[in-house]
């Protein structure tokens, strides 16, 4: 599987960041994919639960969480754009605001689950709040990881660490980001939208 | 490099296809039919982030054909699960 992000060809494409990088997305959206396939399946085995859960769910929290993360991404790619330009300030400024719309995000998610386990719901409620919890916190914590990631490469590209002639780390940071707003495109609709 | 210009236009397309998705949420008749359109969103929207704010349009032909097979097949699998759920079931009931 991982073979097929080495091109021998010396005229090829190159990767948007280091092979390390995708290797581990890779991973990490085959790891997801097995959690949304046993989400949908589950949710056809018991749809009245589903539904009843659906009702209770903050479906605004849902809403600016996907809105943030999007955005965040919007801004990410501009810290790209910025020190591709060799202007590895700018791209601080970028992330630091693509920094900003995730912490959004964070926020939201601490009141939504405040808001959710002060109506009593909890992991052992029933299967779908298990599946809410779990779903949502797992990418809650690479939302995290993504943070402390955006969060070192603006510090080292404010002390001028990277340039135009070197920026695979941006770009890999960058790529992990995308793959954090790429599952929540999927989530969102999963658990807050189609029910 | 990609213009700012259509990286706007990304960006704005992504939102309205995300408030589009919620609108047919808090609708009262959601139907089988909203679900695949849904599908289909989460489809546009995975394919814009893949090609323009990753970059994979512009690099690497054959991991971007990896990232939109995954980002075709789980919608796709999510879609058939509202329309047929009995298929789903059938295909993985060992009676």
């Amino acid at each position: 599987m991982f073979a097929l992000l080495i091109d021998k060809n010396p005229n090829a494409k190159p990767l948007p960041g280091d092979l390390a990088i995708w290797i581990f997305i890779l991973a990490e959206l085959g790891v997801f994919s097995l959690f949304f396939i046993a989400y949908a399946f589950v949710r056809m085995l018991n749809p009245d639960m589903f539904a009843e859960g659906y009702e209770h769910l903050n479906r605004v929290a849902g809403l600016i969480n996907t809105l943030a993360l999007i955005t965040s991404s919007y801004f990410v790619v501009r810290a790209v754009l910025a020190i591709k330009n060799n202007q590895s300030k700018q791209c601080s400024r970028w992330l630091n605001w693509a920094l900003l719309a995730a912490m959004v995000y964070v926020c939201v998610k601490i009141w939504e689950y405040s808001e959710t386990m002060g109506a009593g719901y909890t992991v052992h409620t029933n299967v779908f709040y298990m599946f809410y919890f779990l779903l949502t916190f797992f990418h809650f914590a690479h939302v995290l990881l993504g943070m402390v990631i955006l969060a070192v490469i603006a510090r080292k590209s404010k002390q001028g660490a990277y340039s135009i002639d070197d920026y695979s780390s941006v770009e890999s940071g960058a790529s992990y980001w995308h793959m954090v707003d790429l599952l929540w495109i999927i989530l969102f609709p999963l658990v807050y939208v189609i029910h | 490099m990609i213009e700012n210009k259509v990286l706007i236009g990304v960006w704005l397309v992504l939102l309205l296809c995300t408030l589009v998705s919620v609108l047919m949420a808090e609708r009262a008749d959601f139907t089988v039919i909203s679900a695949v359109l849904v599908c289909v969103i989460v489809v546009i929207k995975s394919r814009l982030v893949i090609d323009y704010l990753i970059g994979l349009k512009f690099a690497h032909p054959r991991l971007r054909k990896v990232m939109l097979g995954y980002f075709y097949l789980i919608p796709l699998l999510i879609a058939i699960g509202a329309v047929r759920p009995d298929w789903i079931v059938a295909m993985t009931s060992l009676h």
